[in-house]
């Protein structure tokens, strides 16, 4: 079945995503890429990075921001502002629409757009394998039914049915999922390469409605190139008394170095300016290294900040709407990854903004994910569940002990062998837990059940398999059988998944406010669950040796076990595990003097195997001790 | 009867194409997934020899002011490993412009068209791919002011 792409077509870049296995994937571009400048030389029908390399040798016949005058007329205010910077002619073709004149030949400006979109079509195509023939395209929110059409014919003109026209905002929110949350204003805050756009979206039942929009065509990521590249100059200037920006390839290198520096800064703290051999004054090689902190740039750049808010404010007024009716705030564009543009825009809007999805791709993944549930591709797709949080067993000293991890995809099922804690324990106890905390009681539990009818025998050799099976619908069924009686006992929980997500949030925060606290408890029980089992070992070994072991060893083992029983309740961990060597130096001792005596082998010797069950029990993850209940 | 049976004779088929459409979704996932980690490594040496290049560059300028032939031997060095990472250079200096490998930076004057006049920094190739174009003066036969710039007055 032929796939629909969604197809996000920029004033400087475009990007095209496609929903592959339920989830939207950008498809990179034959530069290998994940976005393609919308530049465009239309007689020699290049498109792309290579078109962009050419623009500045061959301006009038290349073609770039096509956008701007798409769907519009001649005579239009902005046309006749943009005709002002535009390298390349404009001209009023029929109906007096603007039409892009390259040496005597006309183009429409559905005509570039449409060679734009017939590489991504390409691309798209190469990726997938297949002919893509549908195309949902995203235009800017303020785009009216003459732009929105232009746009339709570019797509048609290059082989694709647009099956719909959406906004850039609602594509955005899309990616978000907010269309299955309970928001109900959504702001986005787009501020790309070379325009900045503020709106703000009413969502109801399901439907995305502009209520406002606004912004500055002419603010973007360039202009913050452009007052670093002059805040760089100048300090080279101050200090060298050369005007780099007068030397081509001076200015080149700064542009490069200072673009970089954006980048870097948006991660880091600190970025070096290191540029040697920059320039020549006087015969003498010139040197330009600075450093660039984040906070000088965020000074350098604040006026561009500032300059979005208006806007921002503007639309408010417009939706008549105060920042606290807004529940979403969605932050779009290659610039929102500014810390600073981040912060401020928090400050503005007093919550975080949602950014985890890549500003540059978030419109092309909205397009793609709107594509996916026309076509029914999203239908066609088992969407899988994950279990938000993990689900365990409560084992011995009230430890949770996971398995099935949160993050896991339903359904699945999983099991463990348990044994028991206590010589002749006829019943186990299986306590269900959910969460990320180490201690069972910080959890939540969903149910407890007894299996009962375990054949006395000594602790830990019993063996329990517990089994949990999760299914597609989050229904939890939980079995324990003893391996020995075949004795078996399950339940079946069905609200495993009921939890709100502000609950699962909760849940998850709690588990990381309290992670080093837990772990320390966590590490305190393991200790104590070791105590116990040596001092059960050390009391066998005592019986199984009986009086063939020397009585004064006798008396110092014992002495050793009623130290551990007295620190193991106390909260030191290294005070357990000092006692718990020195009980095990003792005891070895005794096994050491029962070895000496070759003629009283067998009863030793049954207690090391023993032991050494144990050990490869433990070792091999197989047999963990259950709850005690009797 | 007999419906029931078709009936559930449809719904098997259904769910025997949506268990074979899970199963070519798992298979093109671990497919992807090989490509994709392809696709991360070259990524990753893709940027680092980039970062080489950049001081492969400074090196070459070094190389006109200073002649410390210890220095020299350094930048040999280095020339031969980018060699052996297979890094192909282009310095396509009084050729024809040419967008596919070359960006153009500035247009000057000059007699001829389309004509590399100097070159900023040089282009490299990674076997076949280019890793990075040579950024460029190209001449015109008429002067055109630079239209980047425009834009920001």
């Amino acid at each position: 079945m032929a796939k629909t792409i969604g197809i996000d077509l920029g004033t400087t870049n475009s990007c095209v995503a496609v929903m592959e296995g339920g989830k939207a994937k950008v498809i990179p571009s034959s530069e290998g890429r994940n976005v393609t400048p919308s530049v465009v030389d239309p007689i020699k029908r290049i498109v792309g990075d290579v078109a962009k390399r050419q623009l500045i040798i061959k301006p009038k016949q290349t073609v770039y921001s096509v956008k701007r005058i798409v769907g519009k007329k001649f005579n239009d205010k902005t046309v006749k502002k943009d005709l002002e910077w535009l390298s390349y002619k404009i001209k009023g073709g029929r109906d007096d629409m603007a039409v892009v004149s390259i040496d005597d030949k006309e183009f429409t400006p559905q005509e570039i757009s449409a060679m734009i979109l017939s590489k991504l079509k390409k691309d798209a195509e190469s990726y997938l394998g297949e002919t893509v023939d549908k195309a949902v395209i995203t235009v800017p929110a303020y785009f009216n039914d003459a732009q929105r059409q232009a746009t339709k014919q570019a797509g048609e003109i290059a082989g694709l049915e647009v099956i719909r026209i959406i906004n850039e905002p609602t594509a955005a929110s899309l990616a978000y999922g907010l269309d299955k949350k309970q928001a109900h204003n959504i702001a986005v805050y787009d501020l790309g390469g070379g325009t900045f756009d503020i709106t703000i979206l009413e969502l109801g039942e399901g439907v995305f409605q502009v209520k406002a929009t606004n912004g500055d065509t002419h603010l973007g990521g360039d202009d913050f190139d452009q007052l670093l590249v002059n805040y760089l100059a100048d300090e080279f200037k101050k200090e060298n008394g050369v005007d780099l920006t007068k030397d081509a390839q001076a200015l080149q290198r700064l542009r490069d170095a200072a673009e970089k520096a954006k980048i870097e800064l948006s991660s880091t703290t600190e970025a070096e300016i290191n540029l040697p051999f920059v320039t020549v004054k006087d015969n003498q090689p010139l040197h330009f290294v600075t450093k660039l902190t984040r906070a000088k740039m965020e000074t350098i750049v604040s006026e561009l900040i500032e300059k979005t808010f208006k806007p921002v404010e503007a639309v408010l007024k417009d939706a008549k709407l105060k920042t606290t009716d807004i529940q979403e705030v969605i932050l779009v564009g290659g610039m929102t990854r500014m810390p600073k543009v981040i912060a401020e825009v928090k400050k503005f809007f007093g919550k975080e903004p949602n950014r985890t999805v890549n500003p540059d791709e978030v419109v092309a993944v909205g397009a793609a994910i709107q594509a996916g549930v026309i076509s029914g591709d999203v239908k066609d797709v088992v969407l899988l569940d994950v279990t938000p949080l993990t689900l365990g067993v409560e084992t011995l000293g009230g430890v949770m002990t996971p398995l099935i991890n949160r993050n896991t995809t339903v359904p699945t099922s999983k099991a463990e062998v348990f044994s028991t804690a206590a010589d002749n324990q006829t019943s186990v106890e299986i306590h269900i837990l959910q969460g990320e905390r180490p201690m069972a009681t910080d959890n939540k539990s969903l149910g407890r059940f007894i299996l009962e009818g375990i054949p006395p025998s000594p602790r830990g050799i019993p063996q329990v398999e517990v089994k949990f099976d999760l299914d597609a619908n989050g229904i939890l069924t939980v079995t324990a059988k003893d391996k020995a009686s075949g004795k078996e006992q399950s339940i079946r929980i069905t609200g495993s998944t009921g939890l709100t997500d502000d609950e699962i949030e909760k849940m998850k925060k709690a588990a990381e406010e309290h992670k080093e606290t837990d772990q320390k408890l966590k590490e305190l029980i393991e200790v104590r669950n070791q105590a116990d089992a040596l001092i059960y070992t050390a009391e066998k070994s005592l019986k199984d040796a009986g009086d063939k072991a020397p009585k004064d060893l006798v008396e110092s083992v014992k002495k050793q076990i009623e130290e551990l029983k007295k620190v193991k309740e106390k909260d030191n961990k290294d005070e357990i595990n000092s006692a718990l060597t020195k009980l095990n130096e003792e005891l070895s001792k005794v096994g050491q003097h029962l070895y000496q005596k070759p003629e009283d082998q067998k009863a030793p010797d049954e207690s090391s195997t023993k032991e050494e069950e144990n050990k490869n029990d433990k070792k091999n993850g197989k047999v963990e001790e259950g709850e005690v209940v009797n | 009867m007999k419906p029931a049976i078709e009936e559930l004779k449809k719904e098997l088929t259904e769910k025997h194409n949506l268990y074979l459409r899970a199963l070519a979704d798992y298979q093109n996932l671990e497919k992807r997934m090989l490509q994709a980690k392809d696709k991360e490594i070259k990524n990753f040496l893709f940027g680092f020899l980039k970062q080489l290049i950049e001081l492969k560059e400074d090196m070459d300028k070094a190389q006109t002011f200073n002649q410390d032939p210890g220095l020299k031997l350094v930048y040999n060095k280095l020339k031969s490993i980018l060699n052996r990472y297979s890094i192909r250079e282009i310095n396509p200096l009084n050729k024809e412009f040419s967008p596919e490998t070359m960006e153009c930076v500035q247009t000057v004057f000059g007699k001829k068209s389309n004509l590399v006049v100097q070159v900023f920094s040089k282009g490299y190739f990674y076997n076949d791919e280019l890793l990075q174009p040579a950024k460029v003066a190209v001449s015109q036969l008429e002067v055109i002011p630079p239209t980047v710039d425009k834009k920001q007055q």
